[in-house]
């Protein structure tokens, strides 16, 4: 990249700069020169020159392999999407929270209204909300949806074609979907008509926060349907968030994060093409959502290494064609587990720093957390805080006007390589052991994030790793920030009067017959070639006006039960 | 470790409401607690009854449970109805994500120690240290 001139100078320059280091620093001073290492353990330099990125190739944004950018314009075309996961409650307080948040400024591409709404665990595990089994929980955390009559609370303000509608479920993707599909059948809209994204991630959530989920050969076969489903009817439906967060927040490394995503998405291209399906029906729409921590350079590494990857893997190994199927789509979700809920004002100082980091990167979405999410639910002032910082690096500072503002810094560049390399041993090492899904069964991946957020705790806890307000900088007086907090058993009372009334007014011999036909299919889908027969039956159990519960009830039922990762 | 008073191990049983996913703390606290010497009985729940009948079972000589989600009233108040039930008297602590302003109203209902956030592994192994053996 550099004349041979050039890099000569370089050196010279570089032995006056060492010298100067150790007859002024080490011997005059007595200076213990420290070694730094990113977050991930990659050994940092005091300072890069034209040498660390001597064999970089020249790149453009736009052009494979899309280190800096998707797009000949970025920011420039395009802001990125504002959109905040919220959720809580009955249906009707968080529509009213997602009134607020695009007022407020939340959106999607263009002026799309963006809901992307958290449900509870009852909804994301598939207990209705007059299970036992959902005592004490129901809208906690989220919104329960057990009904269409749910998913209409919600939606019907919105024109659902203009709306992007993310639902942030977990291990019931599926019935979900099709209860979104029915829904929107009965206000006249095709399934291809909308727009929207579902998480389809139940391997990554068992793993990271070990619920009652479908056995792992269940998760895979459920995603590979969702897949297929919607590839073949929702055009426009954004399939599979390969979701890296939720592994960030167990404390994997950058680098780990990236190269667990990245054994996934090897998993399911595979599985999306042995279910017959064309790369380049399925693969664009793929996307993950990323954590974003404190190591600052080395996550805007990760995001540029993020994209590089994906494009080689999609180019070299798949031999892919199609540059859809290269360029990858990024949505970060601000790191919760770098909160405190000690001086929770210093959380903007870290969400401000986190999307500069993101902007840096060049992603196409984000979710910022807000200061007051290590207490509980964020408050309303909490949350317009956390659009006004994305409104604020948008409108006043003039960073979103260069695309990959940092694309040939000495540091940057040569970080974005060791950061790939090292995802990529990552990568290789789960290959090793029989891939992603198989590192779910034999509980590989398990062991390896217990032991990453033991770590972490053992570092803050010697005092080796600095988190500001909880062990070093403390006060002794914390101020009080008011808990957000909700009257969960009123609520529960609430949603189970619904349901019980929602079950009494629909033909229950209709509900039984449906649900034993998903059970069928279920059984039926004994291997992957075979995708493509749940969904249709429990689109048909949507519109006999099943439950959530009662059609994941049935898939379960007929793939093995429910397990605990550990 | 302050076991001096005690004849044998202590013996801890763990708990999370199986529809909390919220485990790293926890994780975290029952790793210190077997560096300290203390026994671990890890177990998910969804009924309190069943988490009393652990406790009877293993004859534990204290529970910890983890709230994350805001549950922490049901919890406390279904576990200290399911223990007195079976007539046990074991105390419990509670750690996760739980709000100052509740934590006397625990307190109040039976709940012997509150860990919230930031609180450090080790101060729940010294509180367990001190508690006299049942």
């Amino acid at each position: 990249m550099f004349s041979k001139k050039t890099l000569d100078t370089v050196n010279e320059m570089m032995k006056g700069w060492e010298n100067e280091i150790e007859e002024v620093y080490k011997k005059k001073l007595k200076f213990g020169c420290p070694q730094f290492s990113s977050e991930s353990g990659i050994p940092l330099k005091y300072v890069y020159t034209p040498d660390d990125i001597e064999d970089a190739e020249p790149e453009m944004p736009g052009a494979f392999p899309y280190t800096r950018g998707n797009r000949a314009l970025g920011y420039q075309y395009m802001p990125w999407m504002i959109q905040l996961l919220h959720g809580y409650g009955t249906g009707e307080e968080t529509r009213e929270r997602t009134k607020y948040l695009i007022r407020e400024g939340m959106k999607g591409y263009g002026e799309t209204p963006a809901v992307l709404f958290a449900v509870d665990t009852p909804t994301h595990c598939g207990f209705d909300p007059d299970s036992p089994k959902a005592r004490g929980m129901v809208g906690l955390g989220g919104v329960n949806i057990s009904t269409l009559d749910d998913i209409d609370t919600l939606l019907k303000d919105y024109d659902l074609p203009k709306t992007r509608v993310a639902d942030n479920i977990r291990f019931t993707c599926l019935p979900f979907l099709a209860m979104y599909v029915v829904y929107a059948e009965t206000r006249g809209h095709k399934p291809e008509e909308l727009n929207g994204q579902s998480q389809n991630g139940l391997g990554n959530r068992c793993l990271t926060t070990n619920l009652p989920a479908p056995t792992p050969d269940a998760q895979y076969k459920l995603e590979i349907e969702l897949i297929k489903y919607s590839c073949q009817n929702i055009k426009r439906w954004n399939h599979t968030n390969l979701c890296g967060y939720v592994f960030g927040e167990m404390n994997v490394t950058p680098t780990q994060e990236l190269g667990i995503v990245m054994s996934k998405a090897v998993d399911l291209v595979e599985g999306g093409i042995k279910a017959g399906l064309k790369p380049d029906e399925f693969v664009p729409r793929f996307s993950s959502q990323v954590h974003l921590g404190m190591d600052f350079f080395e996550e805007i590494a990760k995001l540029r290494a993020w994209r590089r990857m994906w494009a080689k893997i999609m180019k070299e190994r798949f031999g892919f064609k199609d540059p859809r199927s290269l360029q990858y789509r990024i949505h970060v979700h601000t790191a919760g587990s770098s909160l405190t809920s000690q001086q929770p004002l210093n959380n903007i100082a870290r969400a401000t720093l986190q999307v500069l980091a993101c902007v840096l990167g060049g992603v196409q979405s984000m979710h910022t957390n807000s200061y007051d999410e290590a207490i509980g639910l964020p408050s309303e002032e909490a949350v317009r805080t956390a659009i006004r910082i994305n409104q604020i690096l948008l409108n006043e500072t003039g960073i979103p006007h260069v695309t990959d503002p940092l694309g040939g810094s000495y540091y940057l560049e040569s970080l974005t390589d060791k950061v790939e390399e090292e995802a990529g041993k990552v990568r290789a090492e789960i290959e090793s052991r029989g891939g992603y899904f198989e590192c779910i069964k034999n509980g590989w991946l398990r062991q390896l994030l217990e032991k990453q957020s033991i770590k972490w705790r053992q570092e803050v806890d010697s005092g080796e790793r600095t988190v500001v307000g909880l062990n070093k900088f403390t006060i002794d007086e914390e101020e009080e920030v008011p808990a957000f907090t909700l009257y969960q058993p009123e609520i529960e009372a609430g949603i189970i009067e619904k349901l019980e009334r929602w079950r009494a007014n629909r033909d229950n011999g209709k509900v039984k017959d449906s649900l034993e036909r998903v059970k069928d299919a279920m059984c039926g889908y004994d291997i992957i070639e075979k995708a493509g027969i749940l969904m249709p039956a429990l689109i048909e159990a949507a519109r006999a006006r099943c439950t959530l519960g009662e059609m994941m009830e049935a898939i379960v039922e007929s793939s093995g039960g429910r397990i605990y990762s550990t | 470790m302050n076991n001096n008073q005690r004849k044998g191990k202590t013996k801890a049983l763990m708990a999370r409401f199986s529809l909390d996913g919220h485990d790293r703390g926890l994780l975290s606290v029952m790793s210190s607690f077997k560096d300290a010497g203390i026994e671990v009985v890890y177990t998910y729940f969804s009924d309190p009854h069943e988490l009393a009948k652990v406790a009877q079972e293993e004859d534990t000589d204290v529970i910890g449970v983890t709230s994350s989600m805001g549950q922490h009233f049901y919890v406390a108040s279904t576990l200290l109805e399911a223990l007195n039930e079976r007539g046990i008297n074991v105390p419990i602590i509670m750690g996760g994500v739980i709000p100052t302003r509740d934590v006397s109203q625990l307190m109040d209902m039976g709940i012997k120690k509150v860990f919230g956030p930031g609180s450090a592994p080790g101060d729940a192994v010294d509180f367990i240290s001190e508690l006299p053996k049942a």
